[in-house]
C-alpha cells in the first residue's frame, strides 16, 4: 500500500504540492486529474524520490521511504517526454532496469524481449530510439518502466 | 527533514569542485605564473614599479605604428571576411542543393589548417612563380588580408549560418505579405535576428586576426609587424625582453577587453527567437535568380578556399625537372643546408611525439574542467578555462621562456616544455567541445536511470560517461590537430636541434633557392594531410552539430 502524508513540495519559492494526503491499496488504480501546472508530475517525482526538496512522508506498506534514494525504491515512472537514453538502442533501453538488478545476461535479454513484445514492438530491438515515432517511444518507455517488476 | 537525494546533490557538487581543481592547478602553474612573470618583468624591471617600458611602447613612433597596424589589419580583415562569407552563410543555410553537407564540411578545412600551412599556401599562390604572382600582391598587406579571409571564412559561415538555418522562414514571408520588399523583409526581420550571431562571429574573427602570428610572420616580411610578431622580434632578434614584456602587457589588456565584449555578445544570442529544425527551413533554389546566387557563392568558395590549397599541392609536385615527387624525397634528407640541423622527416617524428603528449595532457585537464563546468555553471571557472584561448600563443611562449627557465621550475632543457605549451593552447578547445555535450544531457535521463535502480555512481557510468566518451574523442582529435599545427608558442621555446614540423617549414620558407621552397611546399602538404586525418576522424564521431571552436 502506498501512502502520502503531509506531502509538500516547493521549489524556487513556488508551492507545487501542498499538504497532500493520499493512499492507494495494492492493485488499486488511482487517477489524478488537474489543470497544467497543478503539481501532478511533481507528486509523482516526489513518490519516486526525485524531488529532494519534498517535505512529508512517503510510505510503502507502512515503511517510511524518505531516506531511501530513488534507485532503491523499486518504483517505475513514465516520464512525460519519455527520457529514453539516446545513446542506446530500443532493447538496451528496456533492459536497463533489469541490468541494474544484476540478473544474468541471458535473463536480462530474455525478459527485455518479453517486455518489448508485450507493448507490441517485437522486431524493434536494435532500432535507435530517435528513429521512433512519438507513440512508439511511449511504448518503449512503458516497457522500460515495467520490465524490472514483470 | 533531510533526505538522501539532497545529500546526493551536495556530494555531486563537491566532486565537481574537486574536478575543477585539476585544471585550476594546471593553469595556475603553466599560465598564471608565466603571465605574472611577464607583468613583473614589464612593470617591475628592477624590483620596483617602473612604467617607463610601457611608456616607451606607447610613445615610440615605430611601436605606435605596430599598435596601429595591428588594430587596422584586424578591422579590415574582419570586414572583408564578413563581406565574403555572409552571402555564403545565407546560401548554405537557406538552400538545399546536391553536395550541401560536403560543402559545409569542406569549408571548415582552412580553419583547422596550421597557420604555417596557410602562410605557405599564400606564398605559393602570390609569390614569384605563383599563378597570381603577376599581380604583385606578394609582400603587400593584401597577402595578409586574403590569408585572413581564407582562414576565418568558416567562423562566419558556421556561427552565422548555424543560426540562420534555424530561423523560421515564415516570418520573412509574413513581412512580404504585409507589403515589405525582399530587401526590406531581410533588413527588418532576418537581420535583427541574426545580429547577435554576426556580432559574435565578427568579434571572434577580430580576436583571431588581432592575435594572428604565423600568417603575418610569413607573409608580412620585414615591412608589416603586429604586436605578436614584434614581441617575437624583440625577444628573439633584439633580445630586449623588457620591451617584449611591455608589449605583451599591452596585448593582454587589449585581448582581455575583447574577450569581455565577446562573452557579452555570446550571452545575448538566441534570446526570444523561434527556432526551427534546419531541415524545415532549407529549400531548393527555385527561380533563375536564386540559382545564380547559389552558383556564384559556391564558385567564390571554390576559388577563395580551394584555390590556395590546390596551388600548394601543385607547387609541391612541380620540380625543376617537371612534375614529380622529388621534393617529397628530399624530406628525408638535410639537403645542402646544414643550418637546418635536422631533416623535415625527423621533424615529423618530433611533431607527432609532442602532439601525442600534449593531447593526453589537454584531454585529461580539459576533460576535468568540462565535467566540473557541466556540474555547476560557474562564470568564473568558464572564464578561467577560456583565458588561454584569447591570450595569444605568443604570450604563452614568451611567458614559458622567461618564467620556466629558473628555479623553482626549471624546464628549460626539458622536452616536456613544448607539449605543455601546446596542451595549454588546446585546453580551451577541449573544454568548449565537451562542455556543451555534457550539459545537453537531459537531467531526466539520470532520473530515469535512478528509478530503474541505478545508484548515483552507476548513473554516471551508464549515462554521463558514454555520452562524454564521444565528445572526448572529438576533443582528442581537435587537441591533436591544434598541437600538431601550433607555431606561435612553439617557436619561442623549441630547441633549435629538435624543431617541430611547423617550425621546420618556417625555416625552409626563410631560405633562398627553389629546392628549399619546394621542400617547404612538400612539408606543408604533409602537415596538411596529417591534420586532415585527425579532423576527419573528428567528423565521424561528432554528435549532431554540437561543439564550438
Amino acid at each position: 500500500m502506498l501512502a502520502l502524508e503531509h506531502l509538500s513540495v516547493s521549489y524556487d519559492g513556488v508551492v507545487a504540492v501542498r499538504d497532500l494526503e493520499l493512499t492507494a491499496a495494492d492493485g488499486e488504480i488511482v487517477s489524478v486529474l488537474g489543470p497544467s501546472g497543478s503539481g501532478k508530475s511533481t507528486m509523482l517525482r516526489a513518490i519516486a524520490g526525485l524531488a529532494p526538496e519534498a517535505l512529508g512522508v512517503v510510505r510503502w506498506d507502512g515503511l517510511d521511504l524518505t531516506r531511501v534514494p530513488p534507485h532503491r525504491r523499486g518504483f517505475g515512472l513514465m516520464f512525460q517526454d519519455h527520457a529514453l537514453f539516446p545513446h542506446r538502442d530500443v532493447l538496451a533501453n528496456v533492459a536497463f532496469g533489469l541490468r541494474m538488478q544484476r540478473h544474468s545476461r541471458a535473463t536480462v535479454d530474455q525478459r527485455a524481449r518479453v517486455a518489448l513484445g508485450r507493448v507490441g514492438l517485437t522486431g524493434f530491438e536494435h532500432r535507435r530510439v530517435s528513429e521512433l515515432s512519438g507513440g512508439e517511444q511511449q511504448r518503449v518507455a512503458l516497457a522500460r518502466a515495467l520490465a524490472p517488476s514483470s | 527533514m533531510p533526505s538522501s537525494p539532497l545529500t546526493r546533490t551536495r556530494s555531486h557538487r563537491r566532486s565537481g569542485t574537486l574536478l575543477a581543481l585539476v585544471p585550476l592547478a594546471f593553469l595556475g602553474v603553466f599560465f598564471v605564473y608565466p603571465v605574472v612573470s611577464i607583468v613583473a618583468r614589464g612593470l617591475f624591471p628592477d624590483g620596483h614599479l617602473d612604467l617607463s617600458p610601457i611608456a616607451d611602447v606607447v610613445t615610440d613612433p615605430s611601436l605606435r605604428h605596430v599598435l596601429w597596424f595591428t588594430v587596422w589589419q584586424a578591422t579590415v580583415s574582419t570586414g572583408l571576411t564578413l563581406l565574403v562569407a555572409l552571402p555564403g552563410a545565407a546560401v548554405v543555410s537557406r538552400y538545399r542543393f546536391p553536395g550541401r553537407a560536403a560543402v559545409r564540411a569542406l569549408v571548415t578545412v582552412p580553419f583547422v589548417l596550421p597557420t604555417v600551412v596557410v602562410g605557405a599556401a599564400f606564398v605559393a599562390l602570390l609569390g614569384p612563380g605563383g599563378p597570381l604572382g603577376a599581380l604583385g600582391l606578394d609582400q603587400t598587406v593584401w597577402a595578409i588580408l586574403l590569408a585572413h579571409v581564407f582562414f576565418n571564412y568558416a567562423v562566419v559561415l558556421r556561427t552565422v549560418g548555424g543560426l540562420w538555418a534555424h530561423l523560421d522562414p515564415h516570418q520573412e514571408e509574413a513581412a512580404r505579405m504585409l507589403g515589405a520588399t525582399r530587401w526590406r523583409a531581410f533588413r527588418e526581420v532576418t537581420l535583427p535576428a541574426l545580429r547577435p550571431a554576426i556580432a559574435a562571429a565578427a568579434s571572434i574573427v577580430f580576436l583571431f586576426t588581432f592575435t594572428s602570428f604565423g600568417v603575418i610572420l610569413i607573409l608580412g616580411g620585414p615591412r608589416f609587424a603586429t604586436l605578436e610578431t614584434e614581441i617575437y622580434r624583440q625577444t628573439a632578434q633584439l633580445l630586449r625582453l623588457d620591451v617584449a614584456a611591455a608589449l605583451t602587457i599591452v596585448q593582454m589588456v587589449a585581448v582581455l577587453a575583447l574577450l569581455f565584449v565577446t562573452s557579452r555578445l555570446e550571452g545575448r544570442q538566441l534570446i526570444g527567437l523561434r527556432l526551427r529544425g534546419a531541415n524545415e527551413t532549407a529549400r531548393r533554389p527555385r527561380t533563375p535568380r536564386e540559382r545564380v546566387i547559389v552558383a556564384t557563392n559556391l564558385a567564390v568558395m571554390a576559388v577563395v578556399l580551394g584555390g590556395p590549397i590546390l596551388v600548394l599541392v601543385e607547387r609541391s609536385l612541380h620540380t625543376p625537372n617537371g612534375y614529380g615527387v622529388g621534393f617529397y624525397r628530399a624530406l628525408g634528407s638535410l639537403g645542402d643546408d646544414s643550418a637546418l640541423f635536422v631533416s623535415p622527416l625527423h621533424a615529423v617524428g618530433t611533431s607527432l611525439r609532442y602532439a601525442a603528449v600534449a593531447t593526453v595532457i589537454a584531454v585529461i585537464v580539459g576533460g576535468c574542467g568540462a565535467f566540473a563546468l557541466a556540474r555547476h555553471r560557474s562564470g568564473s571557472l568558464d572564464a578561467a578555462l577560456s583565458l588561454p584561448l584569447g591570450v595569444s600563443a605568443v604570450t604563452v611562449g614568451f611567458g614559458f621562456l622567461i618564467a620556466l627557465d629558473e628555479p623553482p621550475l626549471d624546464l628549460r632543457t626539458s622536452w616536456i616544455l613544448v607539449p605543455l605549451a601546446q596542451a595549454l593552447i588546446a585546453i580551451p578547445f577541449v573544454v568548449r567541445t565537451m562542455t556543451p555535450v555534457l550539459r545537453s544531457i537531459d537531467p531526466r535521463l539520470r532520473d530515469a536511470a535512478a528509478t530503474l535502480g541505478a545508484s548515483p555512481s552507476r548513473v554516471w557510468r551508464e549515462v554521463d560517461l558514454p555520452i562524454a566518451a564521444r565528445a572526448g574523442l572529438v576533443a582528442t582529435g581537435f587537441a591533436f590537430a591544434i598541437s600538431l599545427g601550433e607555431f606561435g608558442a612553439t617557436l619561442f621555446i623549441v630547441r633549435p636541434d629538435t624543431p617541430t614540423l611547423p617550425v621546420e617549414i618556417f625555416r625552409l620558407l626563410g631560405r633562398p633557392g627553389p629546392q628549399s621552397f619546394g621542400t617547404a611546399m612538400a612539408a606543408s602538404v604533409l602537415l596538411m594531410g596529417i591534420t586532415a586525418l585527425a579532423v576527419l576522424g573528428i567528423e565521424r564521431f561528432r554528435v549532431g552539430t554540437v561543439g564550438a571552436f
